[in-house]
């Protein structure tokens, strides 16, 4: 087994381990800066690693993924998530999660290893072991928006599982080009709620928390 | 048949490697770290003459001491020596005792040695010791969990707790060298390394603060004890740093031939090897600002969970493929 083969049977795995660090890390942020910069390395990851199943598969589609992925995941809605907190990115912290982080990581852990129990005993059967990777990934980006009342780390939330979703994709089915049609539709979603939504609800409401928002402030 | 003898000779060695070479690698370290802060710093035999200088000290022993203040130094020494003589340091393969003890066996007796010290320092009867003593003691209590963490992750890895199984599994599959499980446990025991040596960012080594773990403890010792209790420490740290390297970072180099030439060529890769180790050490100690005392938990709660989660990994993307 020569060294190139093996490190391309391993990259998978160890980029999967990664992006799952990257979520727990975001689990474990409580100013919403580092989950912005955090989010924007996760697609970096999940793109090389559609690089790396490009080169196992040679299927053009995954360099298709690959580049959406890294380029409006990674570079253009963090960027504008940036821009929009770019005057108090020191400060903006969510209100009332500092003392709850122990708990999140906590929680996130047990979410993976129950996760991986239920893939083993549904999923696992019929699909690659891999794919265990993005299941748990999707569980951890709910886990993200349901217990953060921010909407910038909601945001980072829902790209997490953007890229979860699209990560399966590519591990089950590799060669359905609909797939980079699924990531456009589900990007163009994103740079809207992104750049419509949040800059609205910052410059009416002049907060990103969600309970706030449910109130009509005239 | 390989010659008993020869295999005696070669555990002479292994245990005169790390009795004589452990000052060295600490003199390296201080010289280094002066270097680095841009001073010329100590000789790196200044251990050598720090250890000759209090070996002809006399001993001066609180007076509401026991006997145990006295011989906890020679148990924990013992202790060292004994653990040189099962683990893998300057041979790939098994000497005549290596069967005695496994990695849990390893690590009952660095816990033991550094338990005598902690009721040697209790034993002393004064303020500050037992202040150590409770200090060392609480925080080794928290790295249990990533050392039994790392030996799970060892374990799903070679099938054994056996360190020279493991090492000589990793030297030949690059699959689970390269896998996500291997990384992660090395991860996990480089920050126990960095914690159990008393390197930055946990503790820095001397008298000079009171945020010191280890160090608080001898600060009754003189002479001749301090001398043993000190060179134990080195040789801690050696067989530790040895550990690390031959069993999880790097577990190439050592010579496989049966020969005293072959353990005394084993001496020369692991003394380079070492100072590679040593570079990264005084980088890290280098970069990072001593942590407060309580956030030494966060330091061990990183380890422990880069530990739970190189066993998690093992499921989640599988492991190295044996070949």
């Amino acid at each position: 087994m020569t060294l190139q083969f093996t490190l391309l049977t391993e990259l998978p795995g160890l980029l999967g381990i990664l992006v799952i660090l990257s979520a727990l890390y975001m689990q474990g942020q409580s100013f919403v800066d580092p989950t912005i910069r955090a989010i924007s390395f996760q697609s970096f990851t999940v793109a090389a690693l559609f690089v790396v199943l490009y080169l196992q598969s040679g299927d053009i589609a995954l360099v298709y993924l690959a580049a959406i992925t890294a380029v409006i995941r990674g570079i253009l809605i963090p960027g504008i998530m940036l821009y929009n907190v770019r005057n108090y990115k020191h400060s903006l912290r969510e209100t009332g999660t500092g003392q709850r982080i122990p708990s999140f990581i906590i929680v996130g852990l047990i979410l993976i290893i129950g996760g991986y129990a239920i893939f083993k005993s549904v999923l696992l059967p019929v699909i690659n072991q891999l794919a265990s990777v993005p299941f748990v990934l999707l569980l951890l980006s709910f886990l993200l928006i349901f217990t953060r009342r921010n909407a910038l780390t909601q945001m980072a939330g829902f790209l997490e599982e953007e890229n979860a979703v699209l990560y399966a994709g590519a591990i089950i089915a590799p060669s359905i080009s609909l797939l980079v049609e699924f990531a456009i539709v589900l990007d163009v979603l994103g740079v809207v709620l992104v750049g419509v939504v949040l800059s609205a609800s910052r410059d009416v409401f002049m907060t990103f928390e969600a309970p706030e928002l449910e109130e009509l402030t005239g | 048949m390989v010659d008993q003898i020869t295999l005696q000779v070669i555990n002479v060695i292994q245990v005169g490697t790390v009795v004589f070479l452990s000052p060295l690698i600490a003199g390296i370290i201080n010289r280094l770290k002066a270097m680095v802060e841009s001073k010329s710093g100590p000789s790196v035999f200044q251990p050598y003459y720090d250890l000759a200088k209090l070996l002809r000290k006399e001993v001066v022993v609180p007076e509401r001491s026991s006997l145990f203040f006295i011989i906890a130094p020679f148990v924990s020494f013992s202790a060292y020596v004994v653990i040189s003589l099962v683990v893998p340091i300057v041979t790939p393969y098994a000497l005549p005792y290596g069967i005695l003890l496994d990695l849990v066996g390893g690590a009952l007796m660095f816990g033991l040695a550094g338990v005598v010290f902690i009721i040697a320092a209790m034993d002393a009867h004064t303020n500050y010791t037992s202040l150590g003593a409770s200090r060392s003691a609480t925080f080794a209590a928290l790295a249990e969990p990533t050392l039994i963490m790392v030996f799970f992750g060892v374990a799903i890895i070679s099938g054994t707790n056996n360190p020279y199984v493991t090492n000589n599994l990793l030297a030949t599959s690059s699959s689970w060298y390269l896998s996500a499980t291997h990384i992660l446990v090395t991860g996990a025991f480089f920050m126990l390394l960095l914690f159990e040596t008393g390197r930055l960012p946990v503790e820095s080594s001397g008298l000079m603060e009171f945020g010191m773990l280890d160090d608080a403890r001898t600060v009754e010792y003189s002479g001749k004890l301090l001398a043993l209790s000190k060179w134990g420490g080195y040789m801690k740290q050696l067989m530790l740093m040895s550990v690390f390297l031959n069993v999880f970072a790097f577990p190439w180099g050592l010579s496989d031939s049966v020969s005293v030439a072959g353990s005394v060529y084993s001496i020369g890769t692991l003394f380079f090897k070492l100072l590679g180790l040593v570079g990264v050490i005084v980088i890290t100690e280098e970069t990072f600002a001593k942590l407060r005392l309580f956030k030494i938990l966060d330091f061990l709660a990183i380890s422990f969970g880069l530990g739970l989660l190189s066993i998690i990994a093992f499921f989640l993307v599988g492991g190295g493929v044996t070949t």
